[in-house]
């Protein structure tokens, strides 16, 4: 038999290193959340050939005596939890006191640190693991952390790191992430010795998410705030028209710690339900905030997934914050629509188009402000940012532009300067039912609506829109009473795994309020006895099996999935029934067709989240004929 | 192969194929009929795989021969041919020639080794069924029918039975969607040897089934192995069965503990036309309220109205309330026979079951919604 023995710590720590070092990117990670732990209010991160050959993380935090610093490379050794209610409740983004020592192990690595009333700095040098060298340096106060060939001890971790590219994306990825968490820290990230990303500081949320996402999103985001009990979903989330074709621009924090979480991310896509294409992914950072208590970080080794101790309650939040914000925007873009206008009124309008060119911009810019001011006042109502429309009051006075259209998406003129202009009564104050209306102009292909706004054209697909009409006016239908439900004379039988069972068990009066009644039948076995009626031609098997495969997956509500099924249902019969492409409309049916369309929640998307209407802003239309550059 | 056929018998055969070639496959030779001439007759043939026709017809023969044609353009041509008398000739490589002088086609037609294989039809114990009450059964049975992505058994198919009671043995069909179930039962000669396993008919198969026979005359029916087999003098029509459970039916059909009322089948019907008019795809139940005496039935579409019918009934049951689906009432009562009706009910959520005052053929048992 082959001894028991106990592994020397160079061995466990290079075992450990295997789980939290598990590529560059997580070195970096570690030290940059070491460093905000630490209070840094900058950092800047060098790294050489995707950190293979150097990562060099510097920040000007409260730095390190030589005793905690000695003490720091020890296994276990943190300064950041003491007593068992601290791991329950952890604030600070390290906790684990692996990190340092696994990384040391692993690689060439050196700590520089000075403590901001300490004359002189500490430098510590290892070897893969081993203590080489401790010395007094001069250095800044703060910390400096170097890890140099990293896995050179460990050839076979080295071999499986992909391309410098690969890697450095990685890292790239992360420190953006971190720095969206973070907006009040400076960020810097060099690579062989280039500036790769900068981000200044201190920012504001919106700034930060700007600076990371790109300037050309910012007009596109759309806050959420919303609070329930301790916990809040707080952030910003992509307009539905800007998407990308993968997660990777959703960011989740929870309590400020940047972590991936399906469940979240499937909430997130429940809060946009409608408004987008199959296979398109917003942008957005959401920063949800929960007593320490209520999530557990303590799951994954380098702390990536957390667990929440009521999931479906963080699930249901996000869905109706991100919901909320959502159709805010969409309301307050939407008060370019009330009723129509007469139709004398329009060749009026038509005849008329050429004089009243010129006020036109400068009325533009008012409605922007008038559509600022709604969804201020929507956040208001949430009571939560008293602050942001006072600031943007204060922009408002002080941008007085002479040419206020080229700040378009900005509320900038001052309301005096366009009460003249107005060629409706009442334009200029900040209220609906001022903005002028759009104008049917005619129908193209036999397919598209063309209206005139006062701020550009708008084409809209005449079979999208009344698909969305229909389908909001069957849901409203369908919402109001309790679906009939069908009896089967075949009660169906599902065999479960257990665990499926368990999830089925719970959420059987769900079930009944839309009209499925499932009875448990012993064991893990259920009859279905009776099925809502509007889907009563389908096989209800794979129906509960999918919303049962769902609720293992995300957790969530089972009441809204079955829904989701109804509404697909739904969703058929409104494509059945709605007005077809190619089908010539008079002018009548037109109006009466947008006037609905406005009239509906979400009047952007057609059920199936296609866009029912395509904006061209007139100043883009006047570049195309190069009338302006 | 050549031959000439009567224009008019031909495309009465080809007209009842067309259901079973006229299917979108992606096999192209079950879109087509195969022609074998040998002596003085001809045999068509159609077969999908699922459901398989033949037919043996006198024809004037020059050659023997057998070809494989596409059934839809073949039929259209016949249909539509001047001469009482049509000729068929194959000419060489499989093209075939169809009228003469100054009427001519030239078809292509397909190999016909790839023709799906007949399945054989040797010591078949056959037993005897009237034409009219096995179309009936048929009509009944496909009445119920199903979606497109369906894929339960039971409801793809009917059941047969061989049912022994104190009146003696019948044959007896069931078909369900599990929204409702109907029953037909037929009297038969002979002794009908039941297999050990379900016999389940593909509703679609039935559906054919239905245009083949006649309302006069008397078929022979039979089972062999996994084809339910009907033949009528000189034509047979087979159908491959489906594999599977059938539930346990008589269950929902038990009136034992119901109260049965009676009514005039038309006036119930008519009732149900009217009050189905206010019913639209998601608002598809009607309320029955039964009281002493009385049914009143009424609906409530918040879109378009209400409605509310009121009916003097023999009924000295307990007052309950119960939903149904008005379109699966006029089903029945249009298939029921008598002039009178009998409904067994018992209270909200059971099934109400109709049958026609003495006549225990039919049973109709709809199940109740709930609102």
């Amino acid at each position: 038999m082959v001894d028991v023995r106990i592994l020397p710590d160079i061995l466990s720590n290079k075992i450990a290193a295997g789980e939290v070092v598990e590529r560059p990117v997580s070195v970096v990670k570690e030290l940059v959340e070491n460093a905000l732990d630490a209070g840094a209010t900058r950092i800047v991160a060098e790294i050489e050939k995707g950190g293979r050959d150097l990562i060099r993380i510097s920040d000007d935090g409260s730095g390190m005596s030589r005793d905690n610093a000695l003490l720091a490379i020890e296994r276990y050794a943190t300064s950041k939890i003491f007593t068992d209610d601290d791991l329950f409740a952890i604030k600070t983004f390290g906790f684990r006191g692996e990190a340092l020592p696994s990384m040391a192990s692993v690689s060439k690595f050196t700590l520089t640190t000075r403590e901001h009333d300490s004359d002189v700095g500490t430098r510590i040098q290892i070897n893969g693991g081993k203590i080489v060298d401790v010395s007094d340096a001069g250095a800044p106060p703060g910390t400096m952390m170097e890890v140099r060939n990293l896995y050179f001890n460990t050839p076979a971790r080295r071999k499986f790191l992909k391309g410098v590219n690969t890697e450095m994306g990685h890292i790239a990825d992360a420190f953006s992430g971190m720095a969206l968490g973070n907006p009040h820290v400076g960020f810097r990230l060099l690579h062989n010795n280039r500036l790769v990303k900068a981000f200044s500081s201190p920012a504001d949320m919106k700034t930060r998410a700007g600076e990371v996402f790109g300037m050309a999103t910012l007009p596109y985001l759309c806050k959420v705030s919303m609070t329930q009990g301790e916990a809040g979903v707080t952030g910003y989330v992509s307009d539905p028209s800007l998407t990308r074709s993968t997660s990777r621009n959703l960011r989740l924090f929870v309590n400020n710690r940047l972590i991936s979480d399906k469940g979240i991310v499937a909430a997130i896509f429940k809060g946009y339900k409608g408004r987008l294409m199959k296979g398109r992914y917003p942008l957005g950072i959401l920063f949800i905030t929960l007593p320490f208590d209520q999530v557990d970080v303590n799951v994954h080794p380098s702390k990536l997934e957390v667990r929440f101790s009521d999931q479906r309650q963080i699930f249901a939040l996000v869905v109706r914050a991100v919901n909320h914000a959502l159709s805010g925007a969409e309301r307050s873009g939407s008060a370019e629509s009330l009723p129509l206008e007469e139709p004398e009124e329009i060749e009026e309008a038509i005849v008329d188009g050429l004089p009243h060119a010129h006020p036109r911009p400068v009325h533009t810019s008012a409605d922007q402000r008038k559509r600022a001011a709604v969804v201020d006042r929507s956040l208001f109502q949430w009571g939560k940012n008293h602050g942001e429309p006072a600031k943007n009051k204060v922009s408002e006075l002080e941008s007085d532009l002479p040419f206020p259209e080229i700040e378009r998406g900005k509320s900038s003129a001052p309301e005096v300067a366009v009460k003249p202009e107005g060629p409706e009564p009442g334009s200029g104050k900040i209220c609906q039912g001022c903005r002028p209306d759009p104008v049917v102009v005619g129908q193209v292909m036999g397919t598209y609506i063309v209206l005139q706004s006062d701020s550009g054209m708008i084409l809209v697909d005449q079979h999208a829109a009344h698909e969305r009409i229909v389908y909001e006016r069957l849901k409203k239908r369908s919402d109001s009473y309790r679906p009939p439900s069908q009896t089967l004379a075949v009660p169906e039988t599902l065999e479960l795994t257990y665990k499926e069972a368990d999830i089925l068990e719970q959420i059987i009066p769900e079930l009944e309020a839309v009209g499925m009644e499932i009875e448990p039948f012993g064991g893990t076995a259920f009859i279905v006895k009776a099925v809502p009626a509007i889907i009563d031609d389908q096989d209800v098997r794979p129906l509960i099996l999918d919303i049962v495969e769902k609720l293992l997956e995300s957790g969530g509500d089972a009441m809204d999935d079955t829904r989701e099924w109804l509404d697909e249902c739904i969703i058929l019969m409104a494509c059945h029934t709605a007005i077809r492409a190619n089908q010539v409309l008079n002018r009548q049916e037109m109006e009466t067709l947008i006037r609905d369309l406005e009239l509906c929640e979400n009047p952007n998307h057609c059920p199936h989240g296609r866009p029912t209407k395509i904006q061209w802003q007139r100043q883009e239309i006047e570049k195309l004929f190069k009338r302006i550059v | 192969m050549k031959f000439s056929a009567d224009r008019k018998s031909l495309s009465e055969v080809l007209a009842q194929v067309q259901g079973i070639c006229g299917r979108k496959t992606n096999l192209a030779i079950t879109s087509d009929v195969l022609i074998k001439v040998a002596g003085s007759e001809v045999i068509i043939m159609a077969n999908d795989l699922e459901t398989v026709f033949q037919g043996q017809y006198e024809a004037e023969v020059e050659s023997d021969g057998i070809i494989s044609i596409n059934a839809k353009k073949l039929y259209e041509i016949i249909r539509e041919y001047p001469d009482s008398l049509v000729p068929l000739n194959e000419i060489e490589n499989r093209w075939v020639e169809i009228g003469k002088d100054n009427i001519q086609y030239h078809i292509v037609s397909s190999d016909y080794d790839n023709f799906p294989e007949t399945p054989l039809i040797e010591d078949i114990p056959f037993v005897e069924i009237e034409s009219a009450a096995l179309k009936k059964m048929v009509e009944v049975s496909s009445m119920i029918g199903f979606s497109s992505d369906e894929k339960r058994i039971y409801v793809l198919g009917a059941l047969l039975e061989k049912v022994v009671d104190d009146k003696g043995e019948c044959l007896r069909m069931v078909s369900t969607d599990s929204r409702r179930l109907n029953c037909f039962d037929a009297t038969y000669e002979g002794e009908f040897i039941v297999p050990d396993e379900n016999i389940i008919i593909p509703k679609k198969g039935l559906s054919e089934l239905g245009k083949f026979l006649d309302r006069e005359g008397t078929v022979k029916i039979g089972i062999k192995e996994d084809h339910f087999i009907v033949q009528k003098r000189n034509e047979t029509m087979m159908i491959k069965l489906l594999e599977g459970d059938y539930p346990d039916y008589r269950r929902v059909i038990n009136t034992e503990q119901m109260t049965p009322v009676e009514m005039d089948r038309t006036m119930l019907l008519m009732v149900m036309k009217r009050i189905s008019i206010l019913s639209s795809d998601d608002y598809k139940s009607v309320m029955f309220n039964f009281k002493e005496n009385q049914l009143v039935v009424t609906i409530t579409n918040p879109e378009i109205g209400e409605s509310k019918e009121e009916i003097n009934i023999g009924y000295g049951g307990e007052a309950f309330e119960s939903a149904f689906n008005p379109r699966y009432f006029i089903d029945a009562l249009n298939a029921v026979d008598s002039s009178t009706v009998v409904l067994n009910v018992k209270g909200a959520k059971n099934p109400c079951i109709i049958k026609g005052l003495d006549d225990e053929k039919l049973v109709c048992a709809i199940m109740a919604m709930s609102v």
